[in-house]
């Protein structure tokens, strides 16, 4: 069953995202960083106003996108899905403490050497409605073998 | 880093093992709990390895971790792009780096990216994947 190109173009209901700093240091632990402001072990670590590793905005963007498009009856999404490539651009960086208004939009859907593609947009702005980075994630689901 | 990038600065490789802990560690706190990364008999129905595989985004956060380190101030970074080709497998190692490749008119530099299994599997592909910084 293929996903449905109909929702190519719908947009998800806003989530709000807080940046926090416990969240930003296990991250920063569990990809490696050794900056000393990003350390668990630090007693002045990662203090409010310090940008974030630029992919933690997978963890802003990433799960909760994610729950939108598979608990989405219209999409028909399934669970036999890789990760094809993923963008992230900045109109300002993304700081510890800062809180985002996130909105998940399905921009693209297209099939390829058997896979479909999907591509999923995730704006994500300061309350006041100011960009501060979008996600676009491109996904490939793998059909059922027939 | 504090003096200005130029052309064909490197990132200094860095290598690191992706073990299943490492893998269920960045899904949760992630939040990809997709079972491609922890669940052998899921992932044998479908993933290309037969296999658990990585999660891209965790090489894409070494590439992330990396940049934060040498450029000194991760709020530099304006966009980072990454093709996921070769899957890594559990308990691959993989290495990652990059080299300024571009330098452009509005204070910006442009960095090729990548991640390569020790076979030279390109699970990030340097031709297709890049971050542009702040000079």
């Amino acid at each position: 069953m293929p996903l449905n190109q109909d929702r190519v173009g719908h947009r998800y209901a806003a989530y709000r995202f807080e940046v926090g700093r416990e969240h930003v240091r296990s991250y920063a632990a569990v990809t490696g960083v050794t900056d000393e402001r990003y350390r668990n072990d630090a007693p002045d670590s990662v203090g409010d106003g310090l940008a974030v590793p630029p992919a933690f905005v997978a963890c802003i963007a990433g799960a909760q996108a994610w729950s939108r498009i598979m608990s989405d009856p219209q999409l028909g999404a399934h669970d036999r899905v890789m990760h094809g490539g993923q963008e992230f651009t900045f109109q300002s960086p993304v700081r510890v403490g800062d809180v985002l208004i996130c909105t998940p939009t399905i921009t693209d859907l297209r099939s390829l050497r058997g896979l479909e593609l999907l591509t999923i947009e995730v704006e994500c702005n300061r309350p006041d409605g100011a960009a501060v980075v979008t996600s676009r994630s491109r996904l490939a689901f793998v059909p059922e073998a027939s | 880093m504090s003096a200005e990038l130029q052309l064909g600065d490197r990132l200094p490789e860095r290598s690191v093992s992706l073990d299943q802990a490492a893998l269920i560690r960045y899904a949760g706190v992630s939040g990809d709990v997709n079972p491609l990364h922890w669940d052998q008999q899921f992932a044998e129905s479908f993933s290309p390895t037969g296999g658990v595989i990585a999660h891209g985004m965790l090489s894409m956060g070494l590439l992330s971790a990396l940049l934060t380190d040498w450029l000194g101030d991760a709020g530099r970074v304006r966009s980072m792009s990454c093709q996921f080709r070769a899957a890594c497998p559990v308990g691959a190692s993989v290495t990652v780096g990059g080299e300024v490749t571009a330098i452009g008119d509005d204070d910006t530099a442009t960095l090729a990216i990548w991640a390569r299994l020790d076979d030279g599997s390109k699970v990030i592909d340097q031709r297709t994947s890049r971050a542009v910084v702040t000079r």
